[in-house]
């Protein structure tokens, strides 16, 4: 079975912020949720990168809010998260 | 016995001449790759061509100004698209302007920031990124003896090269949780073309002060990089390496 490329970015969402499940990621948001402070912050870009083969812009760092916005950057570097 | 630079990938800033080709060509010797780093390729051919000349990989080189955020990220991501991961950085690249305090201009300040302090910084906070991906990560930052101790006509320097001390100190209490450490070193008067401004009479000075009674080499500043560099210096990070020789300013 083949994962998606919206799955594979739960999955790095879920891992790092230590959600239970993914029901919940749309609400989800930067300094506002457990887990998701600078350090965290850091970590969940470290993340991406890896399991994407990316290197983020400072600014799309910073731009990274919410689960919404980090969909929306991946397809800034070609990886179509829509499905 | 094993290279102690084995499998690792280092980027050397300001690589074409004087102690950056020295850490170069040592780091080389010690089986790494090497990254070589100018303004233009063009400046870095001597340096290549000497570290195949003694049987060292053959090195990737990189244009860039230091002092422009965006080179310096379009030179990382190239870095990226080609290594994927960085072991080392030597942020070497830096300029010396002497002016008395009433002398100093914004541009000039602006300029000496722009190299010294903001590109030592940016080029650190990228390579973490991609350091992130590497096991022993080392990041050595070269500051300056005139950073520490301060010299008349020299408070714009000494200022940029200070700023690299704090910057070394925070950034290893930063990163230090992923395993990458920051260090740094400040050299004293070291015979390179940076001091071909001075006279006989000041370098005579300089020497009549530094316990040693000499100036130093840019080997002898690269030798200290290659063990910071090294997991021989695995459990220091934070510190900032005076290699003077004794001076007393």
């Amino acid at each position: 079975m083949t994962i998606t490329t919206l799955e594979r970015l739960k999955q790095v969402f879920t891992k790092t912020l230590e959600i239970s499940g993914s029901n919940t990621l749309h609400i989800l948001e930067y300094n506002k949720t457990p887990k998701w402070d600078s350090i965290g912050h850091m970590q969940l870009v470290a993340a991406i990168e890896t399991e994407f083969d990316i290197l983020m812009e400072t600014e799309q760092i910073i731009d990274m809010s919410c689960f919404e916005k980090a969909c929306l950057i991946l397809g800034e570097h070609g990886i179509d998260c829509t499905s | 016995m094993t290279a102690l630079l084995e499998n690792k990938i280092a980027l050397v800033t300001g690589s074409s001449r004087g102690i950056g080709r020295e850490i170069a060509c040592l780091f080389a010797k010690e089986n790494a790759t090497v990254i070589l780093h100018s303004l233009n390729e063009k400046n870095c051919q001597t340096t290549a061509e000497e570290i195949v000349a003694h049987g060292g990989k053959s090195p990737f080189i990189m244009a860039a100004d230091i002092s422009n955020p965006d080179e310096i990220s379009r030179m990382f991501k190239e870095i990226f698209s080609v290594h994927k991961r960085l072991d080392i950085l030597v942020n070497n690249a830096g300029i010396l302007e002497d002016r008395l305090l009433g002398m100093i201009t914004q541009d000039n300040l602006n300029k000496i920031f722009a190299v010294n302090t903001f590109g030592t910084l940016h080029c650190l906070q990228l390579a973490a990124r991609l350091m992130r991906r590497s096991s022993n990560a080392s990041v050595i930052n070269l500051s300056s003896i005139i950073g520490v101790e301060g010299a008349a006509g020299q408070a714009a320097y000494a200022a940029s090269k200070a700023a690299v001390i704090g910057l070394t100190k925070s950034a290893a209490k930063e990163l230090g949780p992923q395993g990458i450490r920051v260090n740094a070193i400040a050299p004293g008067l070291i015979k390179t073309d940076m001091i071909a401004h001075l006279s006989l009479e000041q370098i005579a000075d300089h020497i009549a002060n530094t316990a040693l009674q000499r100036l130093g080499s840019a080997q002898e500043i690269a030798q200290t990089v290659l063990f910071l560099a090294s997991d021989q210096s695995s459990f220091i990070t934070g510190q900032t390496l005076q290699v003077d020789g004794g001076l007393r300013v």
